[in-house]
């Protein structure tokens, strides 16, 4: 009589320790899951619902206004001319930020591999726009590139140089919201490349010196191609804080002069905070997103085939 | 059987471990937000006629930092100090304030009873049903006067249709701040403005103490509100009485032409003015660049103050900006507090308003730094002790302007400053600029 429930007793354990070995990744994954789900998909959900029905603040709250458009958001978001002109814009902006950051950053990432006096104290003081908000950012170089009492013009001024209105005239805004992006992401390059090369093999390097390879040589033959899927990763992460950087611009110039500076993401912010079109700024956020897409796969693309060769 | 029964239960308490971590996660994500209503298609919308409840608990307010938010705050100890109620006063960062208040709005959550507000997102607020109408609670309090005591843009700019919607608090027009010691007769007219400047713009006049004779602000929300005084001045204005679109005038071209001068032909405002704003004019007027400048009376106790400004205390004044052939004008940008139609403590919310924008709390709340738009305050003793400039301003509120009071009204505003901006960084003309604008006020209007 007692046998049978013992029996049962152990059976159902082992059922359910069977289960739990199948399924228990899943199951830890769960919380995160959930969380993401949460987090990123709902909001991602309701953006969609968003972009497909007409929401302003002023009918937000009358129901029978809110008329399921379909599509009709996104022809309006490319009949828009401020479109074009903000992509454009933001194209520039990304291409040209990237390059630099890039070519300084690899720059500093490889004098840095140097021993020498006072690169621990350099490496300290790169560390620092890292450490800043992009709101710091902006407002520290704001008041820094002001024309009437920034230290920039003074500066220029102590070697005679006329004073500029960096952040309001038509030809120089754009420079200079670039170089003041690039500013807060050169030290991300610099120790992303410095930690990339760091740990590059040694041998080689050794090897191509008995072969009678020279800095430039070995650089260009041995330290640059080994740093090409880190380079293609770099990029990727740039070109995605790129075409989403809204912050420092809006401190610096507010999209100014004249919209010279006015990247995508203000034009969404316009659309959602100053007009209050919440639908159409939701069909704008979704198009940046498909390009954001678009943009990444095609590095990552490239990046597969570097290290597709790399290893060939 | 040991290690079945001994990894079962560490997977069993891995389980737990997570499931308390998500637990966690959930609770302190939701517990302490504000319950809101959904803000899909099914959530009900709050209309007039469904007044807020009151749960005779603590009111809750929102404002911005700044001296407004300094200024209610110590308001709000006053009124606790005076009636005995409680009132919490909520001090926001300013740079996000807007954002966070127009998503609180559009969310039509509760947890918030009354909330500070610029004038012109009153129409598309309530329009939407967004706010609930006050003038039950005004007409409730005889003590309140309200027609002969507040100034008539802020009576005006608190309504929309036939309702109240907004306790007046707060009301600041664009002012002329000159240097008493260079100037001695402000100018009444923009072509005197014009004649002054040029006298202190040093690249015009090499023997002018200072850099440039005049400013005005360029960027974010003011630009257009600098031009509104010259081109109602001008005779112009941006809608006529039915409504229909006529900032595309002559009288309006003529004076944008006159506004945009002042920078790309004539140059006597700061070649930075299309990325200037309040503090930068500020900081030009403390270091002695400007004679004067198109500005705000809240700048008044820092430049008076000789430890902060020596280059201006005691030798700077107010005057109502210059006027044109149609008269003088200010635009006006009315605060005021609007009442949430979800506020759970609407009762006690409206004693603390009503109190706060009137005579003795409006008294209390200038005196802490605010400006409230009341005719009493301005005439009190104390005040003009404090701020000899107190009736100068005054008079600047007697004929100041609002602006669009048309739920459509963020929109257009938009427009014109995505138009304005392209004209003061002198890509296109006035004429373009407020052909582009009317053009687009017409497809937003509908006409």
């Amino acid at each position: 009589m007692t046998a049978q429930p013992v029996s049962s007793h152990f059976a159902v354990r082992a059922s359910f320790a069977r289960w739990a070995d199948r399924h228990f990744r899943s199951l830890l994954v769960l919380p995160a899951l959930l969380l993401l789900v949460v987090l990123v998909a709902y909001p991602a959900i309701y953006l969609l619902g968003l972009s497909v029905q007409n929401i302003t603040l002023a009918n937000i709250a009358k129901p029978d206004r809110q008329l399921f458009v379909g599509l009709s958001n996104f022809a309006n978001v490319f009949a828009n001319p401020n479109f074009f002109s903000t992509i454009r814009t933001t194209a520039v902006f990304g291409v040209a930020s990237i390059a630099v950051e890039l070519g300084v950053g690899l720059m500093l990432g490889l004098l840095f591999t140097a021993r020498f006096r006072g690169r621990r104290g350099l490496m300290i003081l790169m560390l620092i726009p890292i450490l800043m908000t992009p709101v710091v950012i902006g407002l520290f170089w704001k008041l820094l590139l002001n024309g009437e009492w920034g230290v920039v013009n003074y500066l220029l001024s102590v070697v005679g140089i006329a004073p500029q209105s960096w952040l309001a005239d038509s030809s120089l805004a754009m420079p200079s919201v670039i170089l003041v992006f690039a500013w807060g992401g050169i030290s991300f390059v610099t120790l992303v490349v410095l930690g990339a090369v760091e740990s590059q093999s040694v041998d080689l390097h050794e090897a191509a010196r008995v072969d009678g390879a020279g800095y430039f040589a070995i650089l260009r033959y041995v330290t640059l191609p080994l740093l090409k899927p880190v380079l293609l990763v770099i990029v990727l992460i740039l070109a995605i804080d790129a075409l989403k950087q809204f912050d420092i611009i809006y401190v610096l110039t507010g999209g100014g002069p004249g919209g010279l500076t006015r990247v995508y993401s203000l034009e969404i912010y316009d659309q959602a905070f100053s007009r209050s079109n919440f639908s159409i700024a939701a069909a704008e956020a979704i198009v940046l997103v498909g390009l954001t897409v678009v943009l990444v796969a095609g590095l990552v693309r490239a990046l597969r085939a570097s290290v597709g060769g790399g290893g060939r | 059987m040991i290690n079945v029964r001994s990894g079962a239960t560490t997977r069993a308490l891995a389980l737990a471990a997570s499931a308390v971590i998500l637990a966690t996660a959930c609770t302190s994500g939701a517990s302490p937000a504000p319950s809101t209503a959904a803000t899909s298609g099914s959530s009900s919308a709050p209309t007039q006629a469904s007044a807020p409840v009151d749960a005779g608990g603590t009111p809750v307010v929102w404002i911005f930092a700044g001296p407004e938010g300094d200024a209610l705050k110590a308001a709000g100890d006053a009124y606790t100090k005076a009636t005995g109620k409680p009132v919490d006063v909520e001090v926001l960062g300013r740079d996000t304030f807007n954002q966070k208040r127009d998503l609180f709005v559009a969310s039509q959550a509760t947890g918030v009873d009354l909330i500070m507000t610029g004038s012109s997102r009153v129409p598309s607020w309530a329009d939407g049903n967004l706010i609930a109408p006050v003038e039950q609670y005004i007409n409730a309090d005889p003590k309140y006067d309200w027609e002969s005591d507040v100034f008539p843009v802020a009576r005006a700019e608190s309504a929309f249709g036939d309702h109240l919607y907004m306790f007046p608090l707060d009301t600041y027009a664009e002012i002329l701040v000159y240097r008493t010691d260079l100037i001695s007769t402000p100018p009444k007219t923009w072509d005197e403005y014009l004649t002054v400047a040029k006298q202190f713009t040093k690249s015009i006049t090499p023997s002018s103490p200072t850099k440039y004779g005049t400013a005005y602000s360029g960027k974010d929300y003011v630009p257009e509100a600098s031009w509104f005084s010259v081109l109602w001045g001008y005779g112009g204005d941006l809608l006529d009485s039915t409504g229909k679109v006529v900032i595309d005038s002559p009288e309006a071209v003529a004076s944008l032409d006159f506004h945009l001068g002042l920078l790309l032909k004539e140059k006597v405002v700061p070649p930075e003015t299309p990325n200037w704003e309040y503090p930068e004019i500020q900081i030009a007027l403390q270091q002695g660049l400007l004679a004067m400048a198109s500005h705000f009376p809240a700048a008044m106790p820092e430049l008076e103050d000789c430890a902060k400004s020596p280059n201006t205390c005691g030798k700077v004044a107010i005057a109502p900006l210059p006027g044109g052939s149609a008269g003088q004008f200010s635009a006006a940008e009315n605060l005021g507090l609007v009442m949430n139609p979800k506020a759970e403590n609407a009762q006690a919310a409206a004693d603390f308003a009503l109190w706060v924008s009137g005579t003795e709390g409006g008294l209390v709340y200038t005196k802490a730094g605010g400006a409230t738009p009341r005719r009493s305050v301005y005439a009190n003793a104390d005040i003009t002790a404090a701020r000899p400039w107190a009736a100068d301003f005054a008079k600047t509120l007697e004929s100041a302007k609002g602006t669009i009071r048309s739920p459509k009204a963020s929109d257009l505003l938009a427009s014109l400053r995505e138009e304005l901006n392209k004209a003061l960084a002198g890509q296109q003309d006035a004429k373009t600029t407020l052909d582009n604008t009317a053009k687009k006020w017409r497809e937003i209007l509908g006409q």
